[in-house]
């Protein structure tokens, strides 16, 4: 059995689970229609989905063969922590973005990934970012003709 | 109490005004954005960047366009309602935003939420058929689905085409069941591939028609169409209801008179250039202008139309 | 027909349009040899700046960009081993040896003139086809669409990806994104969770570019993390002139493998969901069955770069037909490009030909001329592109992840996309990290509003008998191959697997 699987497929039928019992039944796009309910769509998408993850369950519990040229785990915990660690620091600049503008955004984000990166030479970061910046606000100003924040 | 409270808003409004006639001396002093509702290559688009070129000559500033599709403009109507009353951040999309996706969607504005600045031109709103089709008149449709006793199809595009055939089907005791299609592209090309009776859409079916594809046969206005004045409306018809989709502009509520009757002007004159007027002429829109003394006038006309067709098809 | 065609022609030859092409080209190129980057990636992030341009010099822009990534990627295939796109691995299978053996310009050049003239041909073929594919088309009503569609979207799920019930439910994954919008028939909100943002759907470029390319530089940032970004020079320097020119007789002598190799790149490239990596296997595999001495592939033999490049470069054109004949896109590159027309207000299909036949005929000049113009580039720029391969990605990507930010708030709403591209990042990274196929998850996020409202459309036009299918022949036989493609499609898992490349054609 390949655990990976398992519990992918048993996730994915929680949410199966989920948008068919609470979050469906909670919706309201009633309305006039002649041709399919709104939520027909949805509900033969979600069928499928719940079912070809059964398929997937059944696979992974009866055999093990299929998975042997593939590693075990596509993640150990450390790799989880740094995947979130980054993610934190992209969300954390893209907030700057919002709030702060262009600029500011855009250097905390390519400083801060880089420095992620093992970069430390602060010259380095500025020979990188700042003509990225000015290239891309130009472009987008003046060429596009759109507003950056 | 009354009078006191009429009283002091009027003392405001006075305040108000003094203050923004300063303000409107310099205005504009920064690029104003022009926000469209709905994407690009559609008539809406078409028009306002062409206006926003003479625009940029006669304020001063340059006139940036930008499109946020969404919610039948709704997307775009809620940046300017959350936007500062000064007059810089501009809607442009269909009146229908103001007028009638709030009797029908739970928006977060209503039609007088804004400064309606002008209807800068009309969408024709035609109803077409397959040239394969005999029908001549919107009357024939009906005539021809009663003798054979069966349901009409028709390619319809929003909410408010569905509620106004809906009265009509209720009027003429005939089923008029409606074919969703995308957009007035989607319409034009069921229509074409004679999927169904007809179809509707507001000035897609233009170059169609002249090349003998389509055939015309009503306007969903209570008035004609301009440019087939032989094509009956719906009031010809004996419908007491009609369509009218104007190109809007309208901006926050609360900006200074002054600033909104400049930028009034400043459409008014981009909007007759040759330029244009060439576009609106080929993308079969009317050319009409409504300032800012009564525009926010028709688009409340509009919506108390709309609202009595909602109550009345809710019965 | 032929005034459109001049006209066509005439519209084409602008310095606007064909400076487009050059740029796009060029920009493709650099994307092909640059580490990490795919051809989708680059178009995920330069549609929004195709926002402004006219559409004849926007689409052909971004065909450009899909043109050049996949001759670009030859280069680092060739030079350090490393294929730029999938299917440039097999490119590396001969073209490495011979970098080895210091013929490296010469692999060089094979593989680009294999490439362009792969591309030719396919482009040739491509408007000779797609014309009279889309007249037939023009009948077909949304009971056929709703049969072809159905169809498409199995096919695709079925063959991609390692597992076949992975691919199934990144496909139906997929589809189900399409269905928070406004409803099409009661017009009331659908999924949307109070968000009027996503009244008209989520917004394609948020899950591209997440699913696409912010969560690929995850990948990237994760693997330094494991092994530190190490980073090989290319060695282009070196050689005999013998070993450096491609003589005419060399050329000629790979000529038969270049025609046979872009017909299969054609043949498997048109069928969606094959792409790229099938063809440049299939052709490999087939050249050097029929050489006499096949043992020596793998060795270095210019033949076994020929085939594997032109057979690539010949599926990007020919993966546009179904686009062109009945707006059906086969891979991601040509899903965003689909993507892209529907942002110019132009809808890719049968009807295209018809209501906009200069633009089509247009683009098809600017392709066959693009064709010329990366011969030229490559030709002069080889050596310099070859120089890429040393930035580091230290550098690269977290300059793509700004890019990223600012693609998604190019697309319209704003800092919602922002937010929203953030979402699909996530999803995208733990797909890759899970093997799920996020090119079917992205197709079928596609093409599900198409699905939905023709299947609904034709709901009504048949009044919802079962029975009315009889009338609708076509559509019957689309239906039947759509169950066997679920049933079994192991044999075409196999030959994929056998190709040791995975189904994430780009």
């Amino acid at each position: 059995m390949r655990k990976v699987d398992f519990f992918a497929a048993i996730g994915l039928l929680g949410f199966v689970a989920v948008m068919v019992m609470i979050v469906i039944p909670n919706e309201n796009a009633e309305g006039v229609w002649h041709g399919l309910s709104p939520y027909f769509y949805p509900m033969v998408m979600l069928a499928g989905v719940g079912l070809s993850s059964i398929g997937l369950l059944v696979q992974a519990m009866t055999k093990p063969s299929e998975y042997e040229s593939q590693p075990q785990a596509p993640l150990t915990w450390s790799e989880l922590g740094f995947f979130l660690l980054i993610s934190a620091i992209i969300l954390g600049s893209v907030l700057v973005f919002h709030w702060f503008g262009t600029w500011a955004g855009g250097i905390v984000l390519i400083a801060a990934t880089m420095v992620f990166m093992g970069e430390v030479n602060p010259l380095r970061i500025a020979t990188v970012a700042l003509p990225t910046l000015a290239v891309t606000y130009a472009i987008v100003t003046w060429a596009l003709k759109i507003p950056l924040p | 109490m009354k009078r006191t409270i009429s009283t002091a808003a009027t003392t405001v409004l006075l305040a108000a005004t003094l203050s923004g006639y300063a303000a409107a001396q310099e205005f504009p002093t920064k690029p104003i954005n022009i926000i469209i509702g709905f994407g690009a290559g559609g008539g809406t688009d078409a028009v306002v960047r062409a206006v926003a070129e003479p625009m940029t000559k006669s304020l001063g500033q340059p006139v940036l366009v930008t499109n946020k599709p969404g919610a039948g403009g709704g997307v775009a109507a809620m940046d300017i309602k959350k936007a500062s009353p000064d007059g810089y951040t501009i809607y442009a999309g269909g009146s229908l935003t103001f007028a009638f996706e709030p009797l029908v969607l739970k928006t977060q504005y209503k039609h007088d939420d804004f400064e309606h600045i002008a209807l800068i031109s009309l969408f024709q709103d035609g109803l077409f058929t397959h040239p394969s089709r005999p029908y001549k008149s919107m009357r024939d449709v009906i005539n021809a689905a009663k003798a054979e006793k069966r349901s009409i199809k028709y390619a319809s595009q929003y909410q408010l085409d569905r509620l106004i055939f809906a009265f009509v089907a209720k009027q003429e005791g005939v089923e008029i069941i409606p074919v969703p299609t995308q957009g007035g592209n989607g319409a034009v090309t069921a229509t074409l591939a004679n999927q169904v009776d007809f179809g509707f859409s507001g000035g897609t079916f233009g170059p169609h028609v002249e090349s003998g594809a389509l055939r015309m046969i009503g306007s969903m206005m209570a008035e004609r169409l301009e440019r087939f004045p032989d094509i009956l409306s719906m009031h010809d018809n004996g419908w007491k209801i009609g369509s009218g989709n104007y190109l809007i502009v309208s901006t926050t509520k609360g900006t200074p008179k002054p600033v909104v009757d400049k930028l009034a002007a400043a459409f008014k004159a981009g909007m007759q250039t040759p330029a244009v007027q060439a576009v609106v002429k080929s993308r079969y829109m009317k050319d009409v202008f409504i300032g800012p003394d009564k525009a926010g006038q028709v688009v409340k006309e509009e919506t108390d139309k709309y609202a009595k067709l909602v109550e009345d098809q809710k019965k | 027909m032929y005034g459109q065609m001049i006209q066509a022609a005439a519209n084409v030859m602008s310095v606007e349009v064909i400076g487009y092409i050059t740029l796009g080209l060029f920009i493709g190129y650099i994307v092909g040899v640059l580490p990490g980057m795919s051809r989708a990636t680059a178009i995920a992030l330069l549609i929004p700046i195709t926002y402004k341009l006219p559409p004849l010099a926007g689409i052909s822009f971004l065909i450009g960009v899909s043109k050049g990534g996949n001759t670009g990627s030859a280069l680092t295939a060739i030079l350090i081993n490393v294929p730029g796109e999938p299917q440039s691995v097999v490119t590396a299978l001969d073209g490495y040896p011979l970098t080895q053996q210091g013929k490296a310009q010469k692999a060089l050049k094979i593989a680009l003139v294999a490439s362009v003239l792969g591309d030719f041909i396919s482009t040739i073929v491509l408007v000779a086809l797609a014309q009279p594919l889309a007249v037939l088309a023009v009948g077909t009503g949304p009971v056929e669409l709703t049969a072809v569609l159905i169809f498409a979207i199995t096919f695709i799920a079925a063959v991609s990806g390692h597992s076949f019930y992975k691919g199934l439910i990144a496909g139906f994954l997929g589809l189900l994104l399409a269905a928070p919008r406004l409803d099409m028939e009661t017009g009331q909100p659908r999924l949307t969770f109070g968000f009027a943002d996503i009244y008209d759907g989520i917004p394609l470029l948020a899950v591209a570019i997440g699913t696409l390319a912010l969560s690929e530089m995850l990948v990237q940032i994760d693997k330094g993390w494991r092994g530190s970004y190490e980073h090989k020079a290319a060695h282009l320097t070196g050689g005999t002139p013998e070993n450096r020119a491609l003589s005419w007789k060399e050329f000629m002598t790979c000529m038969p493998t270049i025609l046979r190799s872009s017909f299969v790149g054609i043949a498997i490239g048109s069928i969606p969901g094959m792409g790229a990596s099938l063809s440049s296997f299939l052709a490999y595999a087939w050249t050097r069955r029929r050489d006499k001495d096949p043992e020596s592939f793998g060795k270095g033999r210019l033949e076994g770069v020929a085939a594997a490049e032109s057979a690539d470069n010949a599926s990007v054109p020919a993966g546009l037909i179904p686009m062109f004949a009945i707006g059906l896109p086969s891979s991601a590159s040509a899903a965003l490009l689909m993507g892209a027309f529907m942002l110019h207000g132009l809808t890719p299909g049968p009807f295209l030909f018809r209501d906009d036949a200069v633009l089509v005929y247009a683009i098809f000049i600017g392709m066959v001329l693009a064709s010329g113009i990366m011969l030229i580039m490559g030709i002069v720029g080889q050596s310099l592109f070859a120089r890429l391969i040393a930035v580091s990605e230290v550098i690269l990507v977290p300059i793509i992840i700004f890019l990223c930010v600012i693609g998604a708030y190019l697309e319209g709403s704003g800092m919602f996309s922002v937010y929203l591209m953030l979402v699909f990042a996530f999803v995208g990274y733990f797909m890759k990290k899970f093997d799920f196929s996020f090119i079917t998850f992205l197709i079928g996020f596609i093409l599900g509003p198409m699905a939905e409202l023709s299947l609904r459309q034709a709901m009504i036009i048949t009044d919802g008998k079962i029975s009315s299918l009889a009338n609708h022949p076509a559509a019957i036989a689309f239906l039947v191959l759509a169950a066997i493609s679920i049933w079994r499609l192991g044999t075409m898992r196999k030959l994929r697997e056998g190709t040791k490349v995975g189904a994430e054609d780009a």
